[in-house]
């Protein structure tokens, strides 16, 4: 017992250490940049040739840099970021002063929350169940030809393949909107409002489901098992006359499922930082637009928040599967 | 670990991967996988079902017809319910208020716009331009009589003045424009205002006259007064123009404005938008765009690249542009772009060096390498002025002689310009630039110490090779990107190591801010109107540097903090002396020109082709050159809200509520300022305090405006309330203050019984 | 402690453990493999393509305007030019000698820098492990794309093709270095670790002489793994705007080629180019890392997670 709670005990230490060190680099690189903010917005200001009066500009250089909390020693100013941190205020985002960063996450979460979870499951589930059938036999044609589209498809980058998708989809068979989240008048749930969302967040979906489901997902799986059933128990059941359908499902699918959802663990993690290029070709309204956006602004409280969420996301999936992984597999030993 | 592609998590996707053994199965059950295979494509056609594609975000049974649709080119908004127009400085895509949203041209109050195609001014909500005292320490705005607020509201000289007041109040950086600039405001009567500045300026009312944008509107008081000025949402905005703010995408990529039938506009100049609806709306990234514009689901459009422009002719036979056909860019947008040099660092600090480099420029190749598949081609503008005909005129022709010293040729593009049509070739044939002379090039450098390395390449003084960085942009202005590149490789052809280093615009801005550049393809010339002063001419005296090295200001235009040039610096202070519509403010900007060209702080090129399209599907009677030419086709502009007034449906798109025959919009372009005399100002303002009795008149008016719009019996309860103000004095406040809370809390009262009456 | 003679002696061994290794297995994989010796003729095609061939270009393909824009391939244009007037041909080959040098610096650094830190984290145990797992974990659950964009914009002044190549390691090597330590700690529990350990053999000495050989089959497959994960990341970084624009590389070829819509307006040879490479590039390694995995799979049970 003692040594359960030893373990648990060294689990959440090394948790909290590997946000500290996640934060504080997320701390320290954007402010290395030899860039900020307040110049960004004053430069911007000129070049747009806005009417100032020129002795005004001076002042609203100087307060800006007092209202970002830009003044003072970066030993100060991480203390700062840690306070708020710890008092669950993100502080105001300065792309968009003076809203606080936590209400444009709040604005942003749910669409990343809503396309990701859906694609990623979608994406994982087709993805395992191709992935191992074909890897189980992988001798037939149908394999060797879905294998040969994984390989092909895999390398692809990703924004071209999400543009010939909305070249497609959007513009050659018009069936989706060219991007956006939803495009409804109107409020008050229905199942108009259910349909334009999902016909918003389809594009998006698939270009994340294709490479997924039929790249990496099924790579994977294909790869463990056909590992897995070269493992002397696997052949001592096939030996032993089971049908494929058994030895499929009692002695592979476990044993691939194991490291598997553990993938899956780490990418509902990652769910938190976004889809930034999806995102970004199909102007949808996440989190990861939100945080290029606050890249190309050096706007350090947005990154800063984002990345949080992110690193919380990933290292709590860990964290989870860690403590939970000896429960479900019993090869595994709490130590 | 993450979805997105090819980076996010690759790490641990790759590592997984290989190991691909061969194992031999012969077992019949591939119909597991067919069945696989069936759900991968049920699934893909299941998330296809929802084929209806309306895919513009509209009421339910708007017509296409009843809709402008126009783009939202900031894009995404991150907060899309913040209507403050003033929290944020700037115009950027911090605040949703200005830019791509439409606030600014469908909502905000403004006094004056100036029509950039004549640089007159228009007066709105001002009824006259305003008039300056003999000094310029003062002015006086008047007001049109009966504007009022889209809630009924009127809007008065209390507005101005509690404007100014909040603006100057309110904690930096809101209103630094006030607090550097306003003395004292007051209202002399019921429309008029006095304002008294800090020190002599007859350009002060540019704060608040639009030029192109970012101009400051006017607050209405009875919303803002006691409001936090930087947290205060006004949502929705109280708007004072045609349209009303009827739906947000929560999403921040769209917003739709409806026609406000009781427009104070409408009254004054009897005309109604034609457009039911207008939408502003952000489809994505350029293809999206395009690709919107050849569906007619965009109506105008900011720009495109000339290769996405090209995707959009080919598709929509019935576009236009700043022409009703090809060639379709706009030539004139307000800044010359091109590069610009650190005036700072050696060895850019040499005029000699600077000018070395510009004729080591093939302006020819850069002129073609612009000319768009459709004949478009940029105006060529070697000063740092926009060549509008009236430019030309006053300042490319007068100076000609003296720019052919420095080697102009003004037919160095002509041909090519020539045989793409362009608008300026037959009647201005003067627009050239300087005509590119290596040898000259190679002889200034020489007199400053260079030399060529043993590979010909060029050595600094000090002997060590010389490298040129080029900063531009990153993922905007990508026109100003391939100046860069083109210029680099000029450059590198006359023996300069070049580097480009494109940056996104956060990092781009800053790098302009602080001066942290040798060269960048910035665009310090930027001229809307024919005064010059309006955009950062002040900036060229040497009294207005107030920055050290590494605290910002570098970048921006011409730094002569240092070095200052007498000579710059009296014609600077001339101006703030001078009528800006006077000769002699046309006199002292081009001996500042001179000067300019001779110490060639930037290199402008051309304002950048834009195409900014306009979809003749639904819509018709959009502004183009030169038939019809009202105002510029520039949709981000507030003054776009003149063509909204204008255009009318064409009849192929199905309509409802649309006006097919808009009355057109008749308003009066006037001088820039007037100049009262001695005696006229003291009449103005040293006169007896005005008549009583004026706002009854008004208050009654538009509680009639009212009536129409609520339909209940507010009227008698209303009707009550009628101020006579007697004293514009102390009183006056009071008294209106107290009519508009009267007002309010009948008009509460009313609501309420109109809302317990059963329906009619 | 006489660690460090006896790590000196070990090192040389292994040098030559591995050297005699590398050469058997390579060998032993070329002669049983045809999908190695198919990856391996495509692999080596693009690298003389891009070492070789791209020193003979007649002139710098990245200069632009020296060739007449937007033609399809022909006789005197392999494979087309762009819309800035450059040779795609050209530019291609100088393109792969770039995406290979940032490849191949990743592979170089951050695959060794994984091997290294995993295994001396599973050998040793205790709390250089725990220290280790966490720095790790750390670089694990940072966003790495936008990390990335941040340093390639914090650098971009000093940005060279090698730098890219170092700034994409830093999120390349905690992973193989979680996967080693896997392999490690399922080693030791092997009788012939703890013979090692008895004769008195220190951990470095038990890393070259027992691990290494175990590991090296799949650390060949890591290499080629991450050459492809270093090309993707550069062409990702590109797509954004954030790479050396003014380079040759199959990243910045992407990005100008989508920049000037070349997918919409019909000049498919610019854009298809560089995806085909990366595709071919990534086929061959894949096809290469399935030979040794193919070969070493018997021996070794390669766990999914660390």
């Amino acid at each position: 017992m003692s040594k359960l709670l030893i373990f648990i005990a060294s689990r959440i230490v090394a948790f909290a250490l590997t946000v500290v060190i996640g934060v504080t680099v997320v701390f320290v690189i954007p402010r290395l940049l030899p860039y900020n903010p307040v110049e960004a917005q004053i430069g911007f200001i000129y070049s747009i040739g806005q009417f100032y009066d020129p002795t005004a500009i001076e002042s609203l250089r100087q307060t800006l840099y007092e209202l970002y909390g830009l003044r003072g020693n970066p030993v100060e100013q991480y203390l700062g970021v840690w306070r708020r941190l710890l008092t669950l205020d993100l502080g105001p985002s300065i792309m968009s002063f003076p809203t606080p960063v936590a209400t444009l996450i709040g604005i942003a979460l749910p669409w990343t929350l809503g396309l990701l979870t859906f694609s990623v499951l979608i994406s994982w589930t087709l993805g395992n169940i191709i992935g191992t059938i074909s890897g189980f036999f992988s001798q037939k044609k149908f394999s060797k030809v879905l294998t040969g589209m994984a390989v092909v498809l895999y390398p692809v980058p990703y924004f071209i393949l999400a543009l010939v998708l909305m070249f497609t989809f959007a513009f050659l068979i018009p069936i989706f909107p060219l991007g956006g989240g939803i495009t409804i008048v109107g409020v008050g749930f229905s199942l108009d409002l259910v349909l334009n969302l999902a016909k918003h967040a389809a594009l998006p979906a698939i270009s994340i489901i294709i490479p997924g489901a039929l790249g990496w997902w099924f790579l994977s799986s294909f790869t463990l098992t056909s590992q897995k059933k070269t493992e002397d128990y696997v052949r001592y059941a096939e030996l032993k006359g089971l049908p494929n359908s058994i030895v499929l499902r009692r002695y592979l699918i476990r044993n691939i499922l194991m490291p598997q959802t553990t993938a899956l663990g780490l990418a509902l993690g990652g769910i938190f930082s976004g889809a930034l290029l999806t995102e970004v070709v199909y102007a949808y309204p996440g989190l990861g637009r939100l945080l290029y956006q606050a890249i190309i602004n050096n706007d350090y409280n947005m990154i800063m928040g984002i990345s949080l969420l992110s690193i919380l996301g990933v290292s709590l999936a860990t964290l989870l599967l860690d403590l939970l992984y000896p429960l479900i597999d019993p090869t595994v030993r709490y130590r | 670990m993450d979805l997105d592609g090819k980076i996010y998590g690759v790490s641990e996707k790759i590592y997984m991967l290989p190991i691909l053994s061969s194992y031999r199965m012969n077992r019949k059950t591939s119909y597991i996988a067919i069945s696989a295979a069936l759900v991968l494509v049920a699934a893909l056609a299941l998330s296809a079902v929802p084929v209806s594609y309306g895919q513009l975000p509209l009421p339910a049974g708007v017509p296409r017809g009843d809709v402008l649709v126009i783009e939202n080119h900031w894009g995404t908004y991150a907060n899309p319910n913040n209507w403050n127009p003033i929290a944020s400085p700037g115009v950027g895509p911090a605040s949703i208020a200005p830019g791509g949203s439409g606030y600014q041209q469908l909502c905000k109050a403004f006094l004056w716009y100036i029509n950039t195609s004549n640089s007159m001014l228009i007066p709105w909500i001002a009824a006259e331009p305003p008039i300056y005292s003999p000094d310029f320490t003062s002015l006086i705005v008047k007001l049109r009589d009966g504007v009022y607020w889209n809630d009924g509201t009127p809007l008065t000289a209390e507005d101005v003045v509690f404007t100014l007041k909040y603006l100057k109040e309110a904690p930096a950086p809101i209103g630094v424009n006030e607090k550097a600039s306003v003395k004292d405001a007051r209202a002399l009567d019921r429309l008029t205002v006095l304002i008294e500045l800090n020190s002599p300026n007859p350009r002060w009312h540019y704060f608040y006259a639009v030029i192109i944008y970012g101009a400051s509107g006017i607050l209405p008081k009875h919303v803002w007064q006691g409001k936090d000025p930087q947290k205060f949402e006004d949502n929705p905005p109280t708007c004072a123009g045609p349209y009303n703010l009827r739906a947000v995408d929560p999403a921040g990529n769209w917003f739709l404005w409806e026609r406000f039938d009781n427009w104070w506009g409408s009254k004054v100049f009897g005309v109604v938008p034609a457009a039911k609806y207008v939408l502003y709306i952000n489809h994505g990234p350029d293809e999206a765009k395009a690709l919107a514009m050849t569906k007619h689901e965009l109506d105008a459009l900011r720009t495109l690249l000339p290769e996405q422009a090209e995707l959009v002719i080919k598709n929509n036979p019935y576009l236009k542009g700043w022409r009703a056909s090809a060639p379709f860019a706009w030539p004139l947008d307000p800044c010359v772009k091109g590069i610009a040099f650190q005036t700072k660092t050696p060895p850019f600090d040499k005029r000699e060096v600077r000018w070395a480099l510009a004729y080591a420029i093939d302006y020819r190749t850069i002129y073609r390498a612009f000319v768009g598949i459709d004949k478009s081609t940029p105006t060529p503008a070697a000063l740092p002025v926009i060549p509008h005909a009236a430019d030309i005129e006053t300042y490319y022709i007068p100076l000609l002689d003296y720019l052919k010293q420095y080697g102009y040729d003004p037919e160095l593009v002509l041909d090519i310009a020539r045989e793409n049509n362009a608008w300026w070739v037959e009647k201005y044939p003067v627009l050239g630039f300087w005509k590119q002379d290596l040898a000259k090039a190679e002889q200034l450098l020489t007199a400053q110490g260079f030399k060529r390395g043993p590979d010909g390449k060029w050595l600094l003084p000090d002997g060590t090779p010389w490298t040129i960085e080029i900063k531009t942009t990153s993922g905007f202005e990508m026109e100003s990107q391939r100046i860069a590149f083109l210029v680099a490789d000029q450059w590198r052809a006359f023996g300069i190591d070049v580097k480009v280093t494109p940056l996104e615009s956060g990092p781009f801005s800053t790098s302009y801010s602080i001066g942290d550049f040798q060269v960048g393809t910035f665009w310090p010339g930027c001229s809307q109107i024919l005064d010059l002063y309006a955009n950062w001419f002040n900036r060229w005296s040497s009294k207005y540097w107030v920055q050290k090295k590494g605290e910002g200001g570098h970048g921006t235009g011409w730094n002569t903090k240092d070095a200052p040039i007498p000579e710059l610096d009296r014609i600077v202070d001339e101006l703030e002396r001078t009528d800006p519509s006077s000769p002699r403010a046309f006199e002292l900007y081009r001996e500042a020109l001179k000067i300019w060209v001779r110490d060639l702080p930037w290199l402008g090129f051309f304002p950048t082709p834009f195409y900014t399209f306009q979809d003749g599907y639904a819509w018709e009677n959009w502004p183009t050159f030169p038939e019809n030419y009202y105002m510029d086709p520039v949709s981000w502009w507030s003054q776009h809200l003149f063509v909204i007034l204008k255009v009318k449906p064409t009849g192929r798109a199905p309509t409802k509520d649309a006006i097919m025959d808009p009355k057109p919009l008749q308003v009066a372009n006037t001088p820039l300022v007037k100049i009262a005399s001695a005696a006229e100002w003291q009449s103005l303002v040293g006169g007896p305090p005005p008549a009583a009795g004026v706002t009854t008149v008004t208050l009654r008016e538009t509680v009639t405006q009212r009536v129409t719009e609520l339909r209940t019996q507010v009227v008698t309860q209303v009707q009550t309330q009628t101020v006579t103000a007697v004293d514009w004095g102390m009183l006056s406040g009071v008294a209106a203050a107290v009519g508009i809370v009267l007002l309010v809390v009948g008009i509460a009262v009313g609501r309420a019984l109109g809302r317990r009456r059963p329906a009619q | 402690m006489t660690l460090i003679p006896r790590t000196g002696v070990d090192a040389l061994r292994f040098l030559g453990i591995s050297l005699a290794r590398f050469s058997s297995i390579f060998l032993e994989v070329f002669r049983t493999s045809r999908a190695f010796r198919v990856g391996l003729i495509i692999f080596t095609v693009t690298i003389v393509l891009g070492v070789a061939v791209s020193s003979f270009s007649p002139f710098d393909p990245r200069r632009w305007y020296l060739v007449p824009p937007n033609k399809p391939p022909s006789l005197e244009f392999p494979l087309g030019t762009t819309t800035n007037g450059q040779d795609v041909f050209w530019l291609l080959t100088w393109s792969i000698k770039n995406s290979l040098i940032i490849g191949l610096i990743t592979a170089m650094v951050a695959s060794h820098v994984g091997l290294i830190l995993g295994m001396l984290a599973g050998a040793r145990g205790g709390l250089a492990d725990r220290i280790l797992m966490i720095l790790t974990d750390s670089f694990v659950v940072i966003p790495s794309l936008p990390t990335l964009i941040l340093l390639a914009v914090l650098l971009r002044d000093v940005m060279t093709i090698p730098l890219m190549g170092l700034i994409i390691s830093i999120f390349s090597w905690p992973w193989p270095s979680r996967q080693v330590r896997a392999m490690v700690l399922s080693l030791r529990e092997r009788d012939f670790i703890a013979t090692s350990i008895f004769s008195g053999y220190g951990v470095l000495g038990r890393v070259f002489r027992d691990y290494l050989p175990f590991i090296l089959p799949w650390h060949l497959v890591n290499l080629t793994n991450t050459v492809l994960f270093a090309i993707s990341s550069e062409a990702a970084l590109a797509v954004i705007g954030v790479s050396i624009l003014s380079e040759a590389t199959l990243g910045v070829m992407i990005y100008w080629a989508l920049n000037y819509s070349a997918l919409f307006r019909g000049l498919w040879w610019w854009l298809i180019s560089p995806v085909i490479t990366i595709i071919l590039i990534f086929v061959s390694l894949f096809l290469i890392s399935k030979g040794i995995s193919d070969y070493s799979n018997p021996r070794l049970r390669w766990q999914a997670r660390g």
